[in-house]
């Protein structure tokens, strides 16, 4: 408990629960910072020094990574069961099971960097600043939805994300685009391009390696590699499966990509390397407990044992709780206070999504082009959808 | 009752709408851990698990071993946080859940050009009168998209309009006849089939019906794949032109070669007279192409490998199971993979996709 040794005054205020709980809770950010040793063989680099295994933050924050982790654990499961009660249809990838991405890969970037990923993109969205409501209600087609309910889940989009995009593989050299951008602005800020194990052997992937390599683009390639490409072990798909050195001439960090800290730790590091020197690419070592998408039961291309295992032994929220508890930065009430809340806000959420109705039918021909570089008519599907503008 | 979850029947897959309970992973009163398979459940398609994603207890099971039909969303199990609870559920009945037997599933086959969304019937029927679709029968009115874009500028009603093209389909010069006899005031596009189409469909309510004995009969109830197969197989009957033909064959020489090569096996391999006939009709097929072909209505398909589909007897019904290439397979690879796909297909574990298809069929009635 050495962390609160330094508290100093507890300020008297009436306070929910115990006096040492409120001194907690009213303790600055300076008091509060915490040290933790993220252990050995966290990290491996390629052409690059790694970064190291200590980390230091204030004690709200590394709460807060749980508890973000957690508000996303639940807002997937929210989704899985909407999915199941045929609310959401189409589409819908879930990262239950890799939620220390996202949650690592945001709490290291500023609200100047962009972030661009495939379709496993609702943790993303939300790190981004979108609202659980918003995400839910996209999901389910109902007008407040983060894309007014004409997207779904491949296509949510927030203040400096860049989505949610459905083709495997073209967000890389999109990502790769936006840093140009950066660039040529003059912007202090980085592009964070994700892709999984199965895009890492895409042609255009390494089209927009060699262009950021090229022009020293502010980019950090980041493959979030979960094992299975859809259902197609990740050895019987590359040649090389050490994905963080497939950049050859951009120099790569591996990531226990299951451990937030290391992500955060990785991420800010190779934003300060990318900001100032050009391309990186870094290898997010994770794992997906649910299948592709929700019509892969994801137990074909492995077994139930092998997932369970992760579970027990690997899951990022459980690890964290334990190293939190470890290093006494907080107790098993409080982590099962954020539970409960988390698990409540989002079926809070996930009720007022269901009372949103779906956008109008004449929403349809909305959004297509900025307004003021339109066209006269546009086409639907069939010749008798023909849509006049006035 | 003390705070608890009802769990429904889940929609395993896209266009499931009823489910069969099958066997039971878990009893009352078992923890479940995120993951944990709670039950089977026989889909349109396929047998799958239903894994559950939150932590729990079992506290009751409300659809038991065996439940047909079961709409999706309809209560199958209650789930409670706490292990003390599961015993205030020992009677827990159903009235206290609202039954969802009848669900507000929408028709998605609803056959309108402006397609009305899922859910909520939208609340103002689609202007956009669907000209293109024929009134209620079903039947679509074939037409080139050049033809579609000229009626629709003319006015012209497709459905009065006789077709000149392939298979009676409705060409660009027939609009043009039609236009220049003077019968273009055609009426009006029929009323917005859209509105009819998307009235939900009533999905039959859950009545689990056992085996009922009469004076005289046994009313033996049918599984899902059952029905199916008499539906395809009616279909198959009702809509493919067929022909029959007879031959006697002597299989002398095949007995002979059969017991020869089985002899020099040294128990690798037996090989019986069905695999004989499969690879004898895979280099059939490959010679004479035509008959590997298959009707696809606009087109006749032809194959280029002879998948062959060997019809095998389970104890839930006929199911024929494809052995992929026989064209480039030897005897030994037909006989071991006729043996491995017949003895999953009797555990019920074949994939979708390996009996799906498949250009022949032989059937062997032994």
């Amino acid at each position: 408990m050495g962390a609160f040794a330094a508290l100093g005054q507890a300020r008297p205020v009436a306070a929910k629960g115990a006096v040492r709980q409120a001194a907690r809770a009213m303790a600055s950010a300076a008091d509060s910072a915490v040290t933790i040793d993220l252990g050995e063989n966290v990290f491996d680099g390629y052409n690059i020094d790694v970064p190291s295994s200590k980390v230091t933050m204030s004690r709200e924050d590394l709460v807060g990574l749980y508890r973000e982790m957690q508000v996303v654990r639940r807002l997937e499961m929210a989704a899985d069961s909407s999915y199941k009660h045929k609310l959401i249809r189409g589409f819908c990838h879930l990262c239950t099971g890799q939620e220390a991405v996202p949650i690592g890969v945001e709490s290291a970037l500023t609200k100047q960097d962009a972030v661009i990923t495939a379709y496993r993109c609702h943790g993303f969205t939300y790190m981004r600043g979108a609202s659980p409501f918003g995400i839910l209600a996209e999901l389910m087609g109902r007008k407040d939805g983060v894309s007014k309910g004409k997207g779904g889940s491949m296509h949510m989009y927030a203040p400096g994300f860049y989505g949610g995009n459905g083709i495997v593989g073209a967000q890389v050299p999109l990502g790769a685009g936006i840093a140009f951008a950066q660039k040529y602005r003059g912007e202090a800020a980085c592009t964070v391009a994700l892709y999984g194990d199965g895009a890492a052997n895409q042609g255009q992937v390494f089209e927009a390696y060699n262009m950021a390599k090229l022009w020293d683009l502010p980019v950090l390639f980041v493959c979030e590699n979960n094992k299975y490409g859809m259902g197609t072990a990740a050895s019987r798909a590359a040649a090389n499966t050490d994905y963080y050195t497939r950049g050859q001439y951009i120099p790569g960090i591996r990531v226990n990509g299951m451990d937030v800290l290391a992500v955060r730790q990785a991420v800010a590091y190779a934003r300060e390397y990318a900001i100032a020197n050009g391309p990186i690419v870094l290898e997010m070592k994770t794992y997906r407990y649910g299948g592709h998408s929700m019509s892969d039961p994801g137990t074909t291309y492995r077994t139930r044992e092998e997932v369970q295992h992760m579970r027990s032994t690997s899951d990022p929220i459980t690890g964290y709780k334990h190293r939190l508890l470890d290093n006494g930065v907080a107790t098993e009430d409080e982590l099962k206070a954020i539970d409960k809340a988390a698990k409540k806000s989002i079926d809070e959420e996930l009720a007022k999504a269901k009372a949103i109705p779906e956008p109008a039918a004449a929403e349809l021909w909305d959004d297509v082009y900025v307004k003021g570089a339109g066209v006269p008519y546009l086409r639907g599907r069939v010749p008798e959808e023909t849509h006049y503008f006035n | 009752y003390p705070e608890h979850q009802v769990v429904g029947m889940p929609a395993l897959s896209p266009t499931m709408t009823q489910g069969n309970v099958g066997q039971w992973q878990k009893s009352v009163g078992d923890r479940i851990e995120p993951g944990d398979v709670l039950v089977e459940i026989e889909t349109d398609k396929a047998q799958m698990d239903f894994e559950f994603q939150e932590e729990g207890y079992l506290a009751q099971i409300l659809a038991p071993t065996g439940s047909k039909d079961l709409g999706i969303d309809s209560p199958i199990a209650v789930i409670v946080e706490d292990a003390a609870d599961v015993s205030a559920f020992a009677d827990f009945s159903l009235d206290a859940a609202k039954s969802a037997a009848a669900p507000a599933a929408e028709a998605p086959s609803a056959p309108d050009a402006a397609a009305a969304p899922a859910q909520a019937a939208p609340s103002q029927p689609t202007p956009a009168a669907a000209a293109a679709p024929a009134a209620g029968d079903g039947s679509r009115i074939f037409a080139s998209p050049l033809a579609k874009t000229l009626a629709k500028e003319k006015g012209v009603d497709l459905a009065q309009i006789e077709g000149s093209g392939p298979r009676g389909r409705v060409i660009k010069a027939d609009i043009e006849r039609f236009v220049a006899s003077g019968a273009a005031k055609a009426a009006a596009a029929a009323a917005p089939k859209a509105v009819a189409a998307a009235a939900p469909k009533a999905a039959a309510a859950a009545a689990p019906a056992p085996a009922v004995a009469g004076v005289g009969f046994t009313d033996i109830p049918l599984t899902n794949m059952r029905k199916v197969i008499a539906k395809r197989l009616t279909e198959a009957k009702s809509t493919i032109p067929h022909y029959y033909l007879q031959q006697s064959i002597a299989m002398d020489n095949v007995n002979k070669l059969r017991q020869s090569l089985n002899t020099a096996a040294n128990g690798a391999y037996k090989l019986s007279v069905n695999d004989f006939v499969i690879k004898a009709a895979a280099s059939a097929l490959r010679d004479v192409p035509d008959v590997n072909s298959s009707w696809q209505g606009e087109f006749i398909r032809q194959n280029h490998h002879a998948d062959i589909a060997v019809a095998a007897a389970t104890p839930a019904g006929l199911i024929t199971p494809i052995v992929k290439t026989c064209d480039a397979k030897g005897l030994k690879a037909i006989s071991s993979d006729v043996r491995d796909l017949v003895t999953r297909a009797r555990a019920n574990k074949l994939k979708p996709e390996e009996f799906q298809g498949g250009s022949f069929t032989i059937s062997n009635l032994g």
